[in-house]
């Protein structure tokens, strides 16, 4: 069975909406800069949504004096975009499942700055939506999504993860439409716990770089509706043709150097797609930044598609790395890319790495039958995720 | 739904008294000693389940996650002003980081996912399970778990999320789940339903009978009532959160006890949570 892209939705640094999103793709407009939303000790670039809580909550028509977690406010401008993209009337039979990997910490980490002095002290409000659960919850409510929704937290791969169970559940039968992807915002909590680890970039990141030092962390979502063939309301932007899950097994955060699990998830996405590895015409990267993952991945590229390497790119020097919602919002992107014929730059790249040779689309590419995107997702936890959207009707 | 057997189950249940030897279960010390609680119990939990098999599936869930940890990593945080922070306690406070030491110990590349729907997490997780018992894997290993931490008890109770007379639990139970039974199979999975929203009483009961009913089941065939919230009880009542207490996962130790304790016939399991996060097991010896 197929399993169509019939909807879109995204928020991110570079727009609000995939009109403005797509918009600065082409123009090259990175959205990564100096943090305005927070107050933080930080002095670290990252890709902000522009937009503030007070203008989301109007835009959305919500009362000025809701207490919302962003995660849950950019949660819902995206996956009402791609709702009402699709035509989509959300009932029992639709299921919404959401990735996030810091849910309401964003207001959490204010209420435990009181808290922790007087255990009687902070306003409740600012922690009602801590869990995961809270902003998946949130937004099924406004959708109308009635099936008890689904919250999924696997880090940096969270949303190819959803992405995935949306078109098992469609293909058993579960349902008739998901909307799926991931969202999550910036805060303190998650920016200090990069630090620590040493890989955020103080300067802009550069992936696939031979100089590159880092990530820049951004926020955002990106939800997909995804819909059988048979109910059709018009042309999908592409079909979901494969995905695979794996884990590394090899360190808790760090991505082995031959880049194992992300050749084993991209093999078995292909595999399950029916696509071989020369008719892969672009994909879009996981490309954080950091030294680790991009040697990896390109290793695993390297052993995948040899000298038939296809073109491929990294969005994260435009939006910044958006962990729990970067696989939904760049998926958006790929489906875009299918339905549009067009591959996005690979910003902040001037030198190949000394290891791979590997260089990326570093210009907006108009690409005549393009038929296949791989999007890889990696995180912690050994986590790898694969898609591959192709094409609807070759 | 096909049926599915419980192949295996494991269970650490802290409010029981429950102490494992962790020494024995995780004896890299070195990774022993980085662990947080949670991380302890649920990687313990988790092997003991799995020994002997090779798994094609883990998955993992959690209401709240390493609360511990993420509570650590916050006072960090607040303390030292960003400097000089432990980027371990940040590693474990994300979500899918009891998954990911799963997989690390077992050498698995197997399928790895973990879910974190409040009260729901573990159904979620179910669904999943049995999505990739259907795509034809075997031996999936599912787990529920949950800590307390004294700090997050005090907020449920200014929120009015716990009952005044439930305390406060934690656990980490694991099941192997398979579409072929063994000798060990303690029980199987006839279906399981779940609904977010708030019932009454009668809504609850009306609910169950059609479950009930949607199976084929009488309600004199159901020997054992797991109850993790208030509902007719048929059979032999069993109420699990005396024992292991309230939590978003606690509907993993109803499961555990209810499937542990079935001799025969049918056994039921109803959990609630925050009054609006209900599910339905139906067991089947």
């Amino acid at each position: 069975m197929n399993v169509c892209v019939t909807g879109l939705g995204v928020i991110s640094a570079i727009g609000t909406g995939v009109a403005e999103n797509w918009e600065s793709l082409r123009l090259g407009r990175s959205g990564v800069g100096k943090i305005c939303h927070f107050p933080t000790r930080l002095d670290v670039p990252a890709g902000e949504v522009k937009v503030g809580n007070a203008e989301l909550k109007r835009l959305l028509k919500l009362p000025e004096t809701a207490v919302v977690s962003r995660t849950a406010l950019l949660a819902l401008m995206a996956a009402r975009e791609a709702v009402a993209d699709a035509g989509l009337t959300p009932d029992g039979s639709v299921a919404f499942i959401s990735a996030t990997s810091v849910g309401g910490m964003d207001r959490s980490e204010v209420f435990y700055g009181q808290f922790r002095e007087d255990n009687k002290a902070g306003d409740l409000a600012d922690v009602r939506m801590h869990s995961c659960a809270a902003s998946t919850e949130f937004v099924a409510r406004h959708l109308g999504v009635s099936r008890p929704p689904v919250t999924i937290s696997t880090a940096c791969s969270s949303a190819a993860n959803a992405i995935m169970l949306g078109a098992r559940m469609i293909r058993q039968g579960l349902v008739r439409a998901a909307i799926v992807g991931g969202t999550d915002a910036l805060c303190d909590f998650t920016l200090h716990g990069f630090n620590s680890l040493m890989i955020l970039d103080r300067c802009l990141t550069r992936p696939f770089d031979d100089t590159r030092a880092g990530l820049n962390l951004g926020e955002g979502a990106g939800y997909l509706v995804l819909e059988r063939e048979s109910d059709l309301r018009h042309e999908p932007y592409c079909v979901l043709s494969g995905y695979a899950n794996v884990n590394e097994a090899y360190h808790q955060t760090g991505s082995s150097p031959e880049g194992d699990g992300a050749l084993m998830a991209m093999e078995q996405a292909l595999r399950m797609a029916g696509v071989c590895p020369e008719d892969v015409g672009y994909v879009k990267t996981h490309g954080t930044g950091t030294p680790g993952n991009d040697l990896s991945e390109s290793r695993a590229m390297l052993r995948l598609f040899g000298d038939r390497m296809p073109l491929f790119s990294s969005v994260k020097p435009f939006i910044g790395h958006t962990l729990g919602a970067s696989a939904g919002i760049e998926s958006v992107y790929a489906a875009l890319s299918l339905a549009r014929g067009c591959v996005f730059p690979n910003l902040n790249f001037t030198t190949p790495m000394a290891e791979t040779g590997l260089s990326p689309v570093t210009e907006w590419t108009s690409v005549d039958g393009l038929r296949h995107v791989v999007v890889n997702a990696f995180g912690f936890g050994g986590n790898d995720s694969s898609l591959v959207f192709s094409r609807y009707k070759e | 739904m096909q049926k599915i057997y419980i192949n295996s189950l494991s269970s650490i249940c802290p409010p029981k008294g429950d102490a494992p030897d962790y020494k024995a279960l995780i004896p890299n010390a070195n990774m022993r000693r980085r662990m947080g609680r949670m991380l302890k119990m649920g990687v313990a939990s988790g092997l003991q389940c799995a020994a002997g098999v090779e798994v094609e599936a883990v998955i993992t869930t959690t209401g709240l996650g390493c609360l511990a940890d993420t509570e650590k990593f916050l006072n960090e945080m607040l303390d030292n002003g960003g400097q000089m922070l432990n980027p371990t306690t940040f590693i474990h406070s994300t979500f899918n980081t009891l998954g990911g030491q799963l997989a690390l110990l077992l050498h698995s590349n197997a399928y790895n996912m973990t879910y974190a729907q409040c009260g729901h997490s573990f159904e979620n997780g179910l669904t999943d399970a049995a999505l990739l018992l259907g795509e034809g894997r075997r031996n999936v290993l599912l787990g529920g778990i949950d800590e307390r931490i004294d700090s997050g008890e005090v907020i449920e109770r200014r929120l009015g999320c716990l009952d005044s007379d439930a305390f406060r639990g934690e656990g980490a139970q694991f099941f192997l789940l398979d579409t072929a039974p063994t000798a060990a199979s303690a029980a199987a999975f006839v279906d399981f339903s779940t609904f977010s929203g708030k019932m009454s009483r009668e809504e609850v009961d009306e609910w169950i009978d059609r479950f009930l009913s949607d199976n084929g089941v009488v309600s004199g065939d159901v020997c054992l009532t797991a109850c993790g919230g208030s509902c007719k009880v048929r059979g032999e009542r069993m109420a699990f959160k005396e024992e292991c207490g309230e939590y978003p996962t606690a509907v993993a130790y109803g499961l555990y006890r209810a499937a542990s304790e079935l001799s025969e016939g049918y056994a039921l399991v109803y959990n609630c949570y925050l009054d609006r996060y209900h599910s339905l097991i139906l067991l089947e010896k």
